[in-house]
């Protein structure tokens, strides 16, 4: 048996649902092949797929047909096969292969479902309602932007001259990570470590974050009695007068980097105006079904905790001065919780959420 | 007829391509006139299509290049005579990328053309590249990396990728035969400034036609000092300089039109050890190539490195006083530039004002004054606002107050 008899050999296992690592084959495939042998990280990653049960066919094929996005190796050749060649990147045994390397094949295959799924359906909304309370929400943009959706489904739109502002609060720690992960689902975000860091190097949060600034800016204009504050999402609604408001889904911080990840190939294969609602309406929901429940949402850093819970007991300070209305707890949640963990994603974490994100995709026939 | 031919440029980087695809795109209607495609809309189109092609990033450029290959390549299969595609990022292609690509070129007769520099000069020029777009790689680290065997890291992988000569002949040339394989080489040091051109007008074809050949656009290189100085201010300002400002002001205002004049300083180049390794490596491929039977233009000799008598000077631990000298110049630019901005300032305040009065003028027209004076009774009443309200649903919601 040649060498390239027992590589094509695992080339059919694998598309036929194996799981076998490369280093243990040692089979010869039906027939000899032509043409090249797909690279060492399409062959691993459709191994990893595998793992979780047989790939179905189409996902096979586009694994197999996509280039890797980005910088990074190329196809690499399997160790006893590719020693031939004196150049290039010298051959590997897949199974040694880096996960981040995985991980950015498998953005350029999930970039590639989401477009060429079905354009996302726009959000039925009511029509709005001619007697409903003018409002403003504002604070957490997650939690906002989940909210406001609703109120809209339910014809309720935000706006109005004199509205009452809704300052939508909770643990700082977990408030920037909310505000960060709205700024990874809207458009360009930087990594999470560069961004709470940058923060975290001012002597204090800027105003367009700042919970006491944007309640000063928002009393000024409305005046404070229009003004509150609300802990948990429920609490919001009883603000507005409006029940069954739910908070957002939130996407653990491995599920938010593969949404960078993804989003970056995006960028080359879509415009802009495109690239959002494929997002919003395709990839985001196909990450919310693919995201492991146990991974943690983005914590900030150990080294800037003493910042952070300063920073709690300021804003806590600033708005118990200001004396607004306070709804569905005590200002004290403002200080953060210690978390469970402190230390990121690691690649393996993004990777199986990818994994899973991609299973999703073709089982709702994207694929 | 004349058959139906691409002439496909690849790379690699820093072998005059800036030039060669300047010279090209100012003379495209020429060319075309002479049956010649160089297919482009802004001079950068070709760029753009290779990040199209290979799906790569590139500080926010990559926005602009959605379907930019795909419309390249319409463009070429339409041509009816000769098509030319150059980038020399291509040299990066998968085996997957480089698929698509010859498929998307339907069925004419493709030239591949690979132009080469001797690897001494190339390794330097590769870090000085990547200087130049934001890293803050150091010189030892970067030739540390590009001698791991494995080449795991992405600067290694890079590296290789866009310089490994016969690696690049294999990805490109797998089903192109030889003699439509053309690998055109820099000349040594010392030689006639026209050879590079005149190896490219051979293979291009582009002999006998008065092309213009004063360009705009080049890539010039940086001493030793300067670059060292590049790679501190990428440390300084990396954090909150945006890609779109960078490459405007860091990259094209001090590294091209700035650090590159200063060419006295020493010229980076690689240490004995390095030396010595790069030319074993680079004796190698020319006695690959020398079997492959390509068209050469030049000599393969040229990628042979010659022995330097330059001592070595690291940018890594450089003479301060060099840096601190490069460094003036960079203030001095700067001050240059903030003049400059300060005068458009000015000027921008002056029309400001002046369309200020203007506007101060329709305000004391008697109309607005009533329309001013009854919007204000209106919103301190309920009714009144309630009949604003309506008014203002009524114009629509453009109309209402921000």
């Amino acid at each position: 048996m040649t060498a390239h008899a027992r590589a094509w050999g695992w080339v059919a296992h694998l598309t036929s649902g194996g799981t076998t690592p490369w280093a243990d084959w040692t089979e010869a495939g039906p027939a000899a092949q032509a043409g090249v042998l797909p690279g060492a990280q399409h062959l691993e990653l459709l191994r990893r797929l595998n793992l979780a049960g047989p790939t179905p066919t189409p996902l096979v094929r586009r694994v197999l047909a996509s280039g890797a996005p980005g910088r990074g190796q190329q196809e690499l050749g399997l160790v006893g096969v590719a020693e031939t060649s004196r150049y290039g990147a010298p051959p590997v045994d897949p199974a040694d292969l880096p996960d981040d390397e995985l991980v950015r094949l498998a953005s350029g295959v999930l970039a590639d479902l989401v477009v060429s799924a079905p354009e996302p359906a726009p959000p039925r909304n009511r029509r709005p309602r001619l007697f409903r309370h003018e409002y403003r929400l504002a604070g957490n943009r997650l939690t906002a932007d989940a909210l406001r959706a609703q109120l809209i489904r339910d014809g309720r739109p935000p706006g109005g001259t004199r509205p009452t502002v809704v300052m939508l609060l909770g643990d700082l720690g977990a408030h920037l990570a909310d505000t960060w992960a709205a700024r990874v689902r809207r458009a360009f975000a930087p990594p999470w470590d560069d961004w709470i860091h940058e923060l975290a190097e001012r002597p204090q949060l800027p105003p367009r974050l700042d919970p006491v600034a944007r309640a000063r800016a928002w009393a000024d204009r409305v005046s404070a009695s229009r003004v509150h504050l609300a802990l948990a999402p429920a609490a919001a609604g009883e603000a507005l007068g409006v029940r069954g408001l739910t908070g957002p889904t939130r996407l653990s911080h491995a599920a938010l980097d593969a949404a960078g990840h993804t989003k970056g190939v995006l960028r080359v294969l879509v415009n802009d105006v495109e690239r959002e609602q494929r997002l919003r309406g395709v990839l985001l929901p196909w990450l919310e079904a693919g995201d492991t429940p146990t991974l943690p949402a983005p914590v900030v850093p150990r080294r800037h905790r003493g910042w952070l819970e300063h920073e709690a007991r300021r804003i806590r300070a600033g708005l118990a001065d200001a004396g607004y209305s306070v709804h569905g707890g005590e200002l004290d949640q403002l200080l953060p919780a210690e978390p469970v963990r402190t230390a990121g994603p690691t690649d393996r974490e993004v990777l199986t959420v990818m994994l899973r994100t991609l299973r999703v995709a073709t089982m709702e026939g994207q694929a | 007829m004349k058959a139906k031919r691409v002439l496909l440029h690849v790379g690699t980087p820093k072998t005059g391509t800036s030039y060669l695809q300047d010279v090209l795109f100012r003379n495209r209607r020429l060319l075309a006139d002479r049956g010649i495609l160089y297919p482009a809309d802004r001079f950068d189109a070709h760029f753009l299509a290779a990040l199209d092609l290979m799906r790569l990033p590139w500080g926010g450029l990559e926005d602009e290049a959605v379907g930019a290959w795909d419309r390249l390549a319409e463009e070429v299969r339409r041509w009816p005579g000769t098509a030319i595609v150059s980038h020399e990022i291509l040299a990066h292609a998968s085996r997957t990328e480089i698929e698509r690509a010859l498929a998307s070129l339907g069925d004419a007769e493709v030239h591949l053309i690979v132009s080469a520099r001797d690897l001494v000069r190339q390794i330097p020029a590769e870090w000085q590249e990547n200087v130049k777009h934001r890293r803050t790689i150091g010189y030892a680290r970067f030739l540390t990396a590009i001698r791991d065997p494995q080449r795991r890291s992405r600067t290694a992988s890079w590296f290789w990728a866009v310089q490994e000569l016969p690696d690049i002949l294999d990805r490109w040339g797998a089903t192109i035969p030889p003699e439509r394989i053309h690998v055109v080489t820099v000349p040594k040091p010392g030689s006639a400034p026209t050879l590079l051109w005149e190896r490219f007008a051979r293979t291009f074809g582009l002999e006998g036609i008065p092309l213009d050949l004063e360009v705009e656009r080049a890539n010039p290189s940086l001493g030793a000092p300067e670059t060292t100085l590049l790679r501190r201010i990428n440390r300084a300002v990396n954090g909150f300089v945006k890609p779109a400002d960078y490459r405007p002001l860091v990259r094209e205002l001090l590294a091209h039109q700035t650090l590159s004049k200063r060419t006295n300083s020493p010229r980076l180049g690689v240490p004995p050890d390095v030396r010595t390794w790069a030319t074993a490596v680079a004796i190698g491929w020319v006695e690959e190539l020398g079997a492959r039977g390509y068209d050469v233009a030049g000599d393969l000799e040229d990628l042979l490195p010659d022995e330097s008598g330059a001592p070595f000077f690291d940018p890594d631990h450089p003479r301060e006083r060099l840096v601190n000298n490069a460094a003036l110049d960079v203030i001095r630019a700067l001050l240059l530039e903030n003049v400059r901005l300060r005068d458009a300032e000015a000027d921008l305040a002056g029309r400001l004002e002046e369309a200020d009065r203007a506007l101060g003028r329709a305000y004391l027209r008697p109309s607005y004054k009533l329309r001013e004076k009854a919007v204000s009774k209106l919103e301190h009443g309920r009714l009144g606002q309630g009949v604003l309200g309506a008014y203002r649903r009524a114009r629509g919601r453009s109309s209402r107050s921000a």
